[in-house]
């Protein structure tokens, strides 16, 4: 059917002239006009998508070939001024400086809320650890010279007023670095045994020869279990054996040392 | 001076016919070179959109009119069907004719009217009669035919709003928009032999419905 009534549609067509008010027809070629205008703009598009990219690509280059910038941008302003392990230990003052201000810039940031559940976690987190793990080093050297342990100890007590949290590290760093870490170790008064005890491990370090018999490896080896065991008695006639065996070695501040720790 | 003015006339004149020559070349393009034309954005799209829109708008106008057979809603749908073919401009697809693709946003504009109206497409039926401002046909008839013909014109035209509505689609596009059944089918996404029998039977309604009135 591709021909039309040839009279239905003449008669359809006679009376059929309706045509859009001419204020329809100026909205529309407006329209149409407002619609072309911007996208005359829009044939700078690739132009500007090539300037972007090529201000683009050298800046990413420069940031790639500079990668301590991106950790600069990427370490935030705290952690800037927290103060590292190693030099805090140096200067127990600068420590408790750096703590107190690394406390008060925390303060700043976070609520209150926040602060308290973030202090908790810092106490036994691997910064903390491994400030703890320095001591044993510290102390040892500390206690080789009288002065010194003197200034270690309140230290010690201050740092246990103050944060008592850290008290549950010590064990777990001395049980790695030390031969006390037994029952007794967990007493209140345990920082001097641990220490004079860590003194004693130094102590055998240094006065322990290099080559030894296989006698006398057994027989500091059983010296070093019988100090970790506290059995004090056996310590003192082994201490005899080794005398023996090594008359030109100094004993006496292990001998010092093992009376300290049976006093105990 | 006198060569000065000599100078001047020849340019007005040379622009003159060269507009002359630009119109003729557009009025002579199709619809769909010509929508490819104001696709490109160049600087002869406003024109050609200016010739398709005439070519154009008294169909598509007339369609949506005798459709909806409300003049205010139809000027709001029919604004609304050219700002879309403005919009989907860059959409147009060359392969396909530029009536079948305007009349296909056209129905889908009036479905979505009907919705609005909270009727459904096939039960949408409206009885108001539209106003029209009928003319006269240029050719020279005596009064009295020429009353009787706009009777039977208005008679007509009553009859194709009372039809329903998807044989009223099919009969307008078929008169209106020079459509071809085929391309009917296209649009309504209907088998074309439904769109034939559609037809059939709107001429039939409307044959009787005049023998009735007449």
């Amino acid at each position: 059917m591709k021909n039309k009534d040839p009279n239905l549609h003449q008669l359809y067509q006679s009376g059929n002239k309706a045509q859009p008010p001419k204020n329809l027809d100026a909205a529309i070629l407006a329209h149409a006009e407002q619609a072309f205008k911007p996208t005359r703009l829009g044939r700078m598009r690739p132009w500007l998508a090539a300037a972007s990219v090529l201000l683009t690509v050298p800046i990413l280059w420069l940031m790639l070939q500079q990668p301590e910038l991106q950790l600069s941008r990427q370490e935030s302003l705290p952690l800037d001024a927290m103060p590292s392990p190693a030099p805090a230990t140096d200067n127990p003052k600068a420590m408790d400086e750096a703590q107190a201000t690394e406390s008060a810039e925390l303060s700043d940031y976070l609520d209150p809320q926040d602060l308290e559940s973030e202090q908790g976690p810092i106490t036994v987190t691997g910064s903390r650890i491994k400030h703890q793990n320095s001591k044993p080093d510290e102390v040892g050297i500390a206690t080789s010279s009288a002065a010194e342990k003197k200034q270690s100890l309140p230290r010690e007590a201050k740092r246990e007023t103050s944060k008592p949290i850290a008290l549950k590290a010590e064990p777990e760093i001395f049980a790695e670095d030390s031969m006390s870490s037994t029952a007794a170790s967990y007493a209140p008064d345990n920082t001097q045994i641990q220490q004079t005890s860590a003194t004693i491990a130094e102590l055998i370090k240094h006065l322990k020869p290099k080559q030894l018999s296989e006698t006398e490896q057994a027989l500091w080896q059983d010296l070093q279990q019988q100090i970790e065991n506290q059995q004090w008695h056996q310590c003192h006639e082994t201490l005899k054996q080794l005398k023996q065996n090594h008359p030109a070695l100094d004993f006496t501040g292990i001998d010092k040392r093992i009376e300290q720790l049976s006093k105990h | 001076m006198n060569q000065s003015v000599f100078a001047f006339h020849v340019s007005l004149y040379n622009g003159l016919m060269l507009r002359r020559v630009n119109r003729a070349t557009f009025t002579q393009k199709t619809d769909a070179q010509l929508m490819v034309i104001y696709a490109q954005n160049n600087i002869h799209s406003q024109r050609a959109f200016n010739v398709l829109y005439e070519r154009h708008k008294g169909p598509l106008y007339r369609f949506v009119l005798k459709s909806i057979n409300n003049e205010t809603q139809t000027d709001e749908l029919f604004q609304d069907l050219w700002f879309r073919i403005i919009q989907h401009k860059d959409n147009f697809n060359a392969k396909q004719t530029f009536t079948t693709w305007a009349y296909t946003i056209a129905r889908r504009l009036l479905i979505d009217y009907y919705r609005k109206q909270g009727k459904r497409f096939e039960h949408a039926y409206d009885d108001a009669i539209p106003e029209h401002n009928d003319e006269s046909t240029g050719h020279y008839q005596l009064p009295e035919q020429v009353l009787q013909q706009k009777r039977h014109a208005q008679a007509l035209h009553k009859a194709v709003t009372e039809l329903p509505p998807d044989q009223r689609e099919v009969f307008l596009m078929f008169h209106e928009g020079d459509l071809t059944l085929q391309q009917i089918a296209e649009i309504t996404h209907q088998p074309k032999e439904r769109i034939k029998s559609r037809y059939r039977y709107a001429v039939k309604r409307l044959k009787n419905t005049l023998q009735v009135l007449l």
